[in-house]
């Protein structure tokens, strides 16, 4: 056996260095033992991955995983002469939401949005609780029950950030976070608003700029058709007096 | 439609085709999941791993051809790469049990008669294998260790290792062969 043939199991694992896996990928081409070898690993892969028991599938998780990677960045490379093939008759599926995320161009990574909700719920009350951001988000596992929508906000004053709407318990909660938030004057403050149809309803303050992350109880009852954030020199008005400077369709 | 081959609608996918994406998407969905959640024992990881597994076929940073074999197998490679490169981010061991969402779940579809067949048959083929051929195939496949520490492990050489690796995958090939006929 060659000194390479010793390589064979982590080139399978992926854990050789990048000039290890060139010189074992040009062993591969001539050692007919280890291509042998390597090939009967390959065709286990499906005898094994078929005998694990099913696991079910998280809600929503197909409709999460399309709408990103449509809306990811670098669409699919398309040869110039072939015109994509298409069903005359496309159906009305989870595609069509996924599509819609996209136009939303949803960017924030789902799973740090969530392992904040998991932090916020961790010791959520009745009333909004606050998070600073923090990069090295906790790892505990999210509680939440459901998520009803989510989004990134658009705006016109540069604020980037993104809204989910989700229950537990029952119960229904906002989550925001939200960066750029420009400085607010004296006495100023952020107030959310949820949207449904055409009436806003205060639901949440947020008095600081930079950045804020918070989890607020949804008030009255209903499906929130958006979130939308104004700047009010008091908090929880009846409507809104000023300009919407960020808003997010869920 | 879904006597499509995998292989042409992964080219038709290619080529921008967001339905066949989501055909051999829907096609897939179960057996990746219980595949990637095999590595991390995690419903979000798992979802993660997915996506990423997608994302890099839908933007062609892996290319499939029929050299690399079947494209079931092409798959479970790349989420097995994605499983296992999550491993390493999250610095997990795959052995230990985290404490699964709380979060809903999907109704379950009935597996297809076939998929039942396949999945009983493999479970009664790797029990057959000796403690530790089973154990070698386990190592191998989902913990993504090095020869070196699979070698410190059992406490053999490490020349050996490779060698009764490939004699527990054909004892496991035999066996499946075996039943198939």
């Amino acid at each position: 056996m060659e000194e390479r043939c010793h390589d064979l199991i982590d080139y399978f694992n992926g854990t050789l260095s990048a000039t290890d896996r060139d010189a074992f990928e040009a062993h591969l081409a001539t050692c007919d033992d280890c291509k042998q070898a390597f090939q009967e690993m390959q065709d286990l892969m499906l005898p094994i991955a078929e005998s694990l028991p099913e696991r079910p599938i998280p809600t929503g998780m197909k409709s999460r995983i399309l709408g990103e990677v449509l809306g990811s960045a670098n669409e699919p490379m398309k040869p110039a002469s072939a015109e994509p093939t298409r069903k005359e008759t496309p159906q009305v599926s989870e595609l069509e939401s996924a599509r819609t995320q996209k136009q939303k161009k949803r960017a924030v990574p789902l799973g740090w949005l969530m392992s904040i909700a998991a932090a916020l719920l961790l010791s959520l009350g009745a009333n909004a609780y606050f998070l600073s951001q923090d990069e090295s988000s906790p790892t505990e596992e999210f509680a939440m029950d459901e998520v009803k929508g989510m989004g990134n906000f658009e705006s016109t004053a540069s604020i980037k950030g993104s809204s989910m709407i989700f229950t537990k318990d029952e119960k229904e909660y906002m989550l925001v976070q939200l960066k750029d938030l420009p400085p607010l004057k004296e006495g100023e403050l952020y107030q959310l608003w949820t949207i449904q149809g055409d009436t806003p309803r205060a639901n949440g303050v947020i008095e600081k700029d930079g950045e804020a992350a918070a989890v607020f109880p949804l008030k009255g009852d209903g499906t929130i058709d958006a979130v939308a954030i104004t700047v009010e020199p008091e908090p929880d008005l009846e409507k809104p007096t000023g300009e919407v400077v960020a808003s997010v369709a869920l | 439609m879904h006597t499509q081959s995998d292989e042409s609608l992964y080219h038709q996918m290619r080529s921008g085709d967001e339905q066949a994406l989501e055909v051999l998407y829907e096609k897939y969905e179960r057996l990746l999941f219980s595949f990637a959640h095999r590595f991390t024992n995690n419903d979000r990881l798992s979802e993660e791993v997915i996506q990423e597994v997608w994302m890099k076929i839908w933007n062609g940073r892996v290319d499939f051809n029929t050299d690399k074999g079947k494209f079931s197998s092409w798959i479970l490679t790349i989420t097995r790469n994605a499983a296992l490169d999550c491993l390493r981010r999250e610095k997990r061991q795959p052995t230990i049990e985290v404490e699964e969402r709380d979060g809903g779940y999907d109704e379950p579809v009935e597996r297809t008669v076939i998929q039942r067949e396949t999945a009983s048959e493999v479970r009664d083929a790797v029990s057959e294998l000796k403690p530790d051929q089973q154990e070698l195939i386990e190592l191998v496949y989902f913990t993504g260790l090095t020869q070196q520490q699979i070698s410190d492990q059992l406490n053999l050489p490490l020349g050996t290792v490779k060698t009764r690796i490939r004699s527990a995958i054909q004892a496991l090939r035999k066996l499946l062969d075996g039943r198939e006929r």
